[in-house]
Parts: structure tokens; sequence; C-alpha cells
């Protein structure tokens, strides 16, 4: 049964010759909420194949159903859940669903066999550690039995170490999943299925402890589509051999795309910002949708710490947050790239910077008259705490003088502006800046 | 050790109102790294400062108020703050925690801490404006609500001021009162009482100081994987749809709403009271606290008269509606705005109100003693009555507005059914239905609470089985630290449905440069804090005869629903939890113990 283990193992890890598996685990349905990634499921995994994905992990009614999809010599490895649990029904995620939790359970409901009769490449089983010694041994019991079983078949049997109980601490929990790796590949796992620690050195500790391949899943979805890719990028710097990730790819909008963007750093080295664009924006402009803005002034914080020294505070920041009127009604003031500034100038010391293509002060010229400060539409031009002396030649084009302030203005981050990637809501954004060029105009 | 390159400002600013005397002093630099901030600071200004045995309402009484290293920075809710106090519902060490935005700006201004002492002649305010600190009359002010205040010091100062302020029942000096700022408020145990004893209406603050941190780059990469365990959470995005009353429906489930003061675990109307009906019928917009990523809060539509609130959360709803049996979402609305707009603590009315109901119920009180209302179980029109008399301090509302505990005085015959402990009225988990959180009630410092430790988990994170004692004084212990460093970071507590312990210690370890080798030193540093405070309550007479519960709780099996015929099996969860912290039998700490947390150097002209 050697060669049928290491067959379906390649079948999995080995489609682009790398090593790495870019997987989807989709086995949600029999645990927690009927929610839309479950219900379209054929839909979602059609796309994701279409995205050139390696593997799907799948209950085994579903991989029953869903068969003719991993067909052919280019499908996709099928990996079937072996076990249900209660846990994920006690309701911190799906209400509707909740059932009162005494005791942590935990069934297998599929054999090896029958899963290689499915056409599985691989399994996977949970391995509980941190609720209690008891749960923890019947656990280690079970996976270990199911070891044996799945090696006589020459099936690849993936086990999820999961730290969860009244052991597990935000103090501990890096340190038991560890141990949780360690014991599973000491059961005899042939790969793993792991939470990110959250951090690259962690991960790499663990995964250099289990000394097997790993697959990183990704947790609860998040709405920045940047999280998922950057979480899958530090796992394979941290040596990960791929991953299996559930919710951010079947929550997605674009379930496709995302697996295209993931393929993309597992198996053709891009990086988060490669994959996650996909084009090139030479300028940008920034946008806000108002009514996203819970006015937590995160934004305005983070402008602060990305210049002047990189201390935090509010003060100097060159966007704000409006109260506005009524309650709730915030106003997000930012630099809209309108030129009224520019135009305004009578020593034409702005202008726009030709590489960023932000409004730029060449102080030099600046006269502090105020007319940029006084004429801003959304008020973000602000005065400098602090004077400048400018220590030029003499002549009108190098004066030599010296200015009490000088008018701060927004710099758009160089072009990767702070505000727009720290807001929670997505209620300040970027747009690409197109048909611009700083000194055509 | 330069703290203001470790994310402080080190400086307490200091402002004694009997005297006018406005001074600053340096942060007791040698003692940071052992407290952090927040509560540590709080406890260890009011354990090494307070003379034992200080009235709660006397001129003496510290008013502590911080922030945290974070606070400030970028960090998930870094506007969170603090005050400290000795408090006069409980006469305990007392500790309550606001979002809102006055808490940077306190930081920007230049202070880690605010100690307000004395009691002025005439109502004040105290004005700080960076290094400019002034007390200016507030007679003008006093009397008006919450609302009224706020405005009129927004209109005189400005938006980029931030206030603080009292209602009238804090200028009254109820138990029941609370500090606002804006919407958010410094809740519970009177700590709006005591603001008031000293006659200071309002604290109005304005800065421009930056802060900086200890690690720059540290900092910022720890901030980005802080907000990324955030983001990455269904729990945080829960929170964000449906605020804190998402776990209305399961807490429902598991038999652990109070219900009727704590009869029932269970609401036959809770459908209509939880968070997905108040999202599709009554909340129009999110609402954030300063630098917070979740905003669990939420602006209702108005009511027809144009009430409108930002709320209700979860421990309001059930306060005021399944405690008191009231299942209409409007009535809590209703409810709610007299609180907010008066500056009461909706835990603390709520726990009035069911009393009094159930007190109604048995005939222990009658309506000519409550100024003609008959408060039926369910029964809004009388429990709004009621709750305008506590707001304006008149009528039965001077003795209600006291507190349950002050009730049960009273009417001593509805003491087994009267929801406190220590003083301070029970939150919204059912102690019978929730073992764990029943021990949290019994011990925390600060009376019956659900934010000193205990371990919700138990409940909807599926730690343990709830009704079970087995291994439960061990998770509150180690919920209890962390909830400990979690307030002396002063980061609000739902970042850490999210991020753990360790994406914490990443963030206070960049910030501040400490030396805390592995998230665990957080966690002791929290049950040294945990312990400072319980030196603190043992200074003031509190031993294992407080660590209790009502009646109800240890004696009467439930009633109904799956939590049915338990009762609190408190004494054997109590000796473990006193042996697990190293406290002798009676719940002292022992010296040995002091030295193992380092507290015994620190204390020694104390401890000896």
């Amino acid at each position: 049964m050697k060669a049928g283990l290491q067959a379906r193992m390649d079948r999995l890890f080995n489609r682009h010759g790398d090593g790495r598996a870019v997987c989807v685990a989709a086995d949600h349905g029999y645990m927690s909420d009927v929610t839309p990634n479950v219900v379209k499921l054929r839909a979602i995994t059609e796309a994701v194949i279409r995205g050139g994905v390696d593997g799907i992990l799948l209950s085994p009614g579903q991989a029953m159903r869903l068969a003719p999809l991993f067909q052919g010599r280019d499908g996709p490895a099928l990996i079937v859940r072996a076990d249900w649990m209660n846990m994920p029904r006690l309701g911190t995620s799906n209400v509707a669903n909740a059932v009162p939790q005494r005791i942590l359970l935990n069934e297998k409901m599929i054999t090896a066999e029958q899963a290689i009769a499915l056409g599985a490449s691989a399994i996977t089983i949970y391995l509980f550690v941190g609720y209690d010694d008891e749960v923890e041994a019947l656990g280690v019991d079970k996976c270990a039995r199911f070891v044996n079983e799945c090696r006589r078949a020459g099936l690849p049997c993936i086990i999820e170490p999961i730290a969860y109980g009244r052991q597990v601490t935000g103090a501990n929990i890096v340190e038991l999943l560890t141990l949780g790796a360690r014991e599973a590949a000491e059961i005899g796992a042939d790969a793993l299925k792991i939470p990110y620690t959250g951090d690259v050195d962690s991960f790499r500790h663990l995964i250099e402890v289990a000394d097997i391949p790993v697959l990183v899943l990704g947790g609860a979805r998040s709405d920045n589509e940047r999280d998922a890719l950057e979480l899958y990028a530090e796992a394979q710097e941290a040596g990960a051999a791929g991953c299996l990730m559930g919710r951010n790819v079947t929550k997605s909008p674009d379930p496709q795309r995302l697996i295209e963007q993931l393929c993309g750093i597992a198996h053709k080295g891009w990086t988060v910002d490669e994959a996650l664009r996909g084009e090139v924006w030479e300028y940008v402009k920034l946008k806000a949708h108002p009514a996203k803005c819970t006015g937590c002034n995160l934004c305005v914080v983070a402008c602060v710490a990305s210049h002047d020294g990189g201390s935090y505070g509010t003060h100097l920041a060159r966007l704000r947050i409006d109260p506005g009127k009524g309650v709730g009604q915030f106003k997000v003031m930012f630099c809209t790239l309108c030129k009224k500034c520019i135009d305004v100038c009578p020593t034409q010391a702005l202008r726009w910077h030709p590489q960023s293509g932000a409004v730029e002060l060449l102080v030099e010229r600046c006269d502090n008259c105020g007319k940029c400060v006084e004429i801003c539409p959304t008020q973000v031009i602000v005065h400098s705490d602090e004077g400048v002396r400018i220590i030029g030649s003499g002549t009108p084009a190098a004066p030599q003088k010296e200015l009490p302030w000088y008018p701060v203005v927004c710099d758009l981050c160089g072009g990767a502006p702070e505000c727009a990637r720290i807001c929670p809501t997505g209620a300040i954004f970027i747009e690409e800046r197109k048909a611009f060029s700083p000194l055509a105009e | 050790m330069d703290l203001k390159q470790r994310a402080y400002c080190d400086r307490i600013l200091r402002v004694n109102l009997s005297t006018g005397a406005i001074t600053t002093t340096s942060l007791p630099a040698e003692v940071m790294p052992l407290v952090l901030g927040g509560k540590g600071l709080g406890a260890w200004l009011l354990y090494t400062e307070q003379a034992p045995g200080t009235d709660p309402l006397s001129p003496d009484n510290m008013l502590i108020f911080h922030n945290g290293p974070l606070t400030g920075t970028t960090a998930p809710t870094a506007g969170r703050f603090g005050v400290t106090t000795r408090s006069p519902a409980t006469g305990t060490y007392f500790d309550a925690y606001c979002g809102g935005y006055w808490g940077q700006m306190l930081k920007y201004a230049g202070y880690d801490a605010l100690v307000v002492t004395g009691a002025a002649d005439s109502p004040v305010m105290l004005v700080i404006d960076n290094d400019r600190v002034e007390l200016r009359p507030a007679d003008q002010l006093w009397g008006s609500t919450v609302t009224a205040a706020t405005e009129r010091l927004r209109d005189e100062f400005g938006h980029d001021w931030q206030s603080l302020v009292i209602g009238p029942p804090g200028e009254q000096q109820r138990n029941v009162a609370s500090i606002f700022n804006e919407t958010r408020a410094l809740a519970r145990g009177g700590v709006g009482a005591v603001m008031g004893s000293k006659r200071l209406k309002a604290i109005v603050v304005r800065g421009n100081r930056p802060v900086r941190v200890f690690d720059k780059q540290k900092y910022e990469r720890a901030l980005q994987l802080a907000f990324r365990a955030v983001r990455m959470s269904s729990k945080t995005t829960l929170l964000t749809r449906e605020g804190t009353a998402n776990i209305l429906e399961i807490i429902d489930v598991m038999g652990a709403l109070p219900t009727r003061n704590f009869q029932q675990g269970q609401f036959e109307l809770a459908d209509e009271v939880c968070g997905a009906a108040f999202r599709e019928h009554n909340w129009k917009k999110d609402y954030a606290c300063f630098a917070c990523p979740i905003g669990c809060g939420k602006w209702t539509i108005p009511l027809d008269d144009g009430k409108v609130i930002e709320g209700p959360e979860y421990e309001t709803i059930f306060a005021l509606g399944p405690n008191c049996a009231i299942g209409s979402r409007e009535t809590i609305i209703r409810l709610s705005w007299w609180c907010d707009e008066y500056g009461m603590d909706t835990i603390s009315v709520g726990g009035v109100l069911g009393f009094v109901m159930e007190l109604f119920q048995r005939g222990l009180i009658s309506a000519a003693e409550l100024d003609g209302i008959a408060p039926v179980w369910g029964d809004g029109a009388a429990a709004e009555a009621l709750v305008a008399k506590m707001a304006k301090v008149e009528g039965c509302g001077v003795w209600l507005a006291q507190g349950v505990a002050a009730i049960a005085e009273r009417y001593p015959e509805g003491k087994p059914f009267a929801m406190h402990v220590k003083g301070l009225e029970m939150p919204a988990y059912h102690p019978s239905a929730a073992k764990g959180t029943a021990l949290a009630y019994a011990v925390s410092e600060r009376g019956a609470c659900h934010l000193r430790g205990a371990p919700l988990s138990e409940l909807f994170g599926g730690a343990a089985d709830p009704l079970t004692i087995a291994g439960k004084p061990q998770l509150f212990r180690d919920t209890q630290a962390d909830t400990a460093a979690w307030d002396s970071a002063c980061l609000c507590l739902f970042p850490g449905y999210g991020m753990t312990l360790k994406e914490l210690w990443q963030l206070v370890v960049a910030a501040t440069g400490f030396d805390y080798p592995a998230p665990a030193d957080l966690q002791l540093l929290g049950e040294r804090v945990s312990t400072l405070v319980r030196l603190f309550n043992v200074r003031e007479g509190f031993a294992r005869a407080n660590d209790t519960l009502p009646a109800r709780n240890l004696s009467q099996p439930m009633a109904g629903g799956p939590a049915a015929g338990h009762v609190v099996e408190l004494e054997p969860m109590l000796d473990e939890y006193y042996r697990i912290m190293g406290w002798d039998h009676n719940g002292v700490p022992t010296p040995e113990r002091l030295r193992q947390l380092g507290l015994a150097a620190l204390l020694e002209p104390e401890v000896g």
C-alpha cells in the first residue's frame, strides 16, 4: 500500500511539482449554519476548480454528490472529512443553529476504505488539545486507530490539531498548537491542517517540530481581502506546504479570484501585492463611503504616525473626521486632489508630485500667504507647528528667508495611503487615478 | 529609563478640589513594569496613597482616571480609559472602564493619570488644555442632564475637546450614578456619586502631544498582527453586526438569561429582544469608539417622540428587558434613554426594577410606598415611571437609586432574592447556570461583575460544561489574570475575541520595551494586579464571608431550562480558588505569594 499512499500524496501536494497545495475546506455544512457558502457548494466548487485549486475538503455526502467534478487527470484532489464534532454548533457564529453544549463530542463517520471508494486522495480528522485529559486521551486513541486504518488502505491521513477548551489561554495557545502538531506527527499523521500561530517565527518553529507537510487553515473570513493572502504568504515563508482555507474562500464574493491569487503565491512566487492587484496603478486617489464611517479616527492617528517622526496622535493629521450634523453622520474630509490650492498659490510653491501625483510643497518658494489653507474645500491643509529657515543663495529662485509656519499637505503617503490601509470599514479607500500625468497638468 | 520614550507621558495630574491645588508628579518608574498602567496603575495609587477606612463619599477618597501605554496609538480600541476609586455602593476597591473619545485626549494632553481628591464648596468643572489646567465654576451646569451638559460644553469649547460629565443622580451621590463621555459611561458602583460628592460636574480636556513608542517598527508589525486577528474572527464580525446583543439567543438557549429578577434562566420573548431583532427593526448605524475596528455600538432609529440612543447593548437589554419581563424593544430603548440622559448605570437600574417588581409580586412592597406606581412584571409604563423617579432623584427614586442592597435593607424579607454581591447588582449571566461565572461574581474585587475574569467562555466559547464546577477555579484564575492584564494595558476586552494575550503581549513589549519574555509574563502581571486589589479589599475588612452569592443561587434550585435543579456549589470552588491563588482559607493573600508576585518588596512598609 506504500505506492498508493505516495501516489495520493503526490496527487495532493505535487500537482505543480513544487510540493505545495492550495486547498479549500468546504466541509462546514454539517457542523455549522446553513449559510450561503454551504448551500451554493456546487457553484463554489466549480469556481475554485476554475481558479486552479489543488484540493478540496468535503464531507462524505458532498463528496458523493460532487464526485464528477474531481474526475480527470487534472482534477483537484478530494480530501474527505472523517469526523463530526459538536463544538461549532455552540452558537458563537451560528446562533440560529445553536445547541447547548455540555461536553465536547467528536464522532467518526467514514472509514478509510469508504473514502478511497469515493476517490479521496486524503482524509482529515480532528485532534483536540487542551480541553481536558479525558477528551484528549479519547482523541489520541481515535486518531491512532484511524491512522493505522489509513496506512493499511494507503490513504494519507491529515490530522487537524485544535487547541480548544478550558486549558487554552492566550498565553499558551501557541505552545499547545505546537505540542498538538508534534503529537499528531508522533501518532503517524502524513500531513497536518493547523491554524496559523500569528507570526512567522512561531509557525516556523511549529513546522520544524512537526516535521511533516503542514497545511495552514484560514479561520474566520475577513472583509479585508488582503488578510487571507498575507496569512498564507507568511505561513509559506515559515515553511508551510500549502493551505486548506475555508470560509475566507467559500464566503468570498469571488472564490475563483482568491484561489488564483493564492495559487500565484504558492506556485508562481508572487508577492501579496502582485497577487492582490493583478495590475499596476501608477497614480491613486482617495475616495470615501461616508455612510460606512463609524467615526473611530484610526485613519487620523495612522496619518500622523506615518509622518512627522512616527509618533502617534491626531495633531497635524492631513485628514479629519467631521462630526457632521445628526447622530453618526460623519464626513470624511481628505485631499481630493481638486487642484484649487495649486491654482491659487501665487508663488507656484504647490505642484503635483512627479512620482506620487499628490500635492507637493516646494517650501523654498512658499511665502506662507495662507491662500491654500483658506481655499481648501475640505480644510485639510494645516499650519505646521514650527517654522522653517530657507538657506538659499539669495537669488529669487533660491531665496534666504524664514517662515514662521508652512502649509502641511497630504502626500498620499507616497502612493500607499495609511488612512485607507487601516480603515476597518472601507469608508476610505483608494482608486486608480486614470489618465493623469503630473507634468501635463 | 525614560518612560516618555516608552509610550507613557510620565506625568500624573493631581487636583485637590478642597485647596484648588493643581500639581503634577512623575510615574513610579520602578513600579510601572510590574503594573503596566490602567488598572494596575490605578490600583497601585489607591492602595499606596489612600488611608485605610476612607469614606467613599468623603473628600479624601481618591478619584483616579487613567489610560494605558497603548492609549492614543492605533492599537485596536486605544481610546479606552478607566477610573479607580473606593465605591460607595460596595465599599471595595472599584474600577470602571469606558470607550468613547476622552481617554486618548487625556493622554494627548500629556497625562497617564488624573487624581482628583478633596471636594469643592460649590460646583466646579476641571478644564485641561495640555499644560494649562484650571478649575472653573459650574453652577450653570449643575442640575443639567448628561446630554444637556455635554452639548453646552461642546458649544462652549468646540469639537476638539472631549468632556466627562455626571447627571443629577451623580450630583446627589446616588449609587446608580455613572460618569459619561457623550454616550459612553464609566459605570457601576456609584463612580458618578464619588464625582458628585466632590461637586465636580465635568472634566473637559484637549491635547496635541504625540505618543512615542519604544520600537516603532516592531510596534507597527504587532499592530498588523493584532488587526488581522481582530478581523479574522467570527466573534468580532458578530459584534460588528449585532453588537454585544448577538449573544442573547445563545445565553437564552443555555438557560442563563436572567429573567424576572433571576427567577428564571430563559425568557419567553427572547426572540423579540435579540440582536437580530434590534438590527432588523431599531438600529440604523454602527458606532465605534476611538480607534476601534469593531464598532459594536449602534445608533437607534428615533422613537415616535424623537428619543435616540446609542445602544442598547446586551447587558442593558437583559437588565431593562427580560429581568423585568419586558419584551418590547421600544420600551427597552426608552428606559435606556432615561439612564443615558440622566447618567445612570443600566445594569444597576434594571437590577433595582427587577427587585422591586419581585417585592411587589410577593406583596412585600405596596404601590403607596412607590408614589402610587404598581410595578407589575412586564409593565413598561410603570418601569419608566420608576426610572424617571430615580433619574430626577425625587420621591421613591431617592432611595431606589441607592441600589438593590440598600433597598434590601429597607425590605429585609427580600434579601434572599436581592440579586447583588457586595452591593453591586448582578449582570446578565445567571450564576446558577454558569458555575465558573458564579465563582467570579462571588469573588470579584468589585462585587457581582462579568468583566473581572468571569469565564464566559463556558457559556459561549464551549470551554467547559457550564453546569459543573470541575476545573472552574483554574479557568476563572486564568481569565481573571488575562482580563487584569488587558485592563492594565487599558484596551477594551472585545478585540480579545480575535486577539489573544499573545497579540496583546506583542503590542505591549514593542510599545514599552519592558522585559516580558513571554505572554505568560503578562498573565503573571495580571495576577499581581488582581492580588493587589484583593489586598485593598482585605485592608478594608473584606474576607471569605463577603465572597458569597444571594440565597437564590446558593439554596434555591433553578426552576426550569437546561440548568433546572441547579444551585451554585460555591464553597468547594472558593477553597480551590484560594489555594490556586496562594490565599489562605479566609481569602487573604499569603506573604509567600506576595513575594512570588514581586509585591512584598514593593509594599514593604504596608505589608511588613
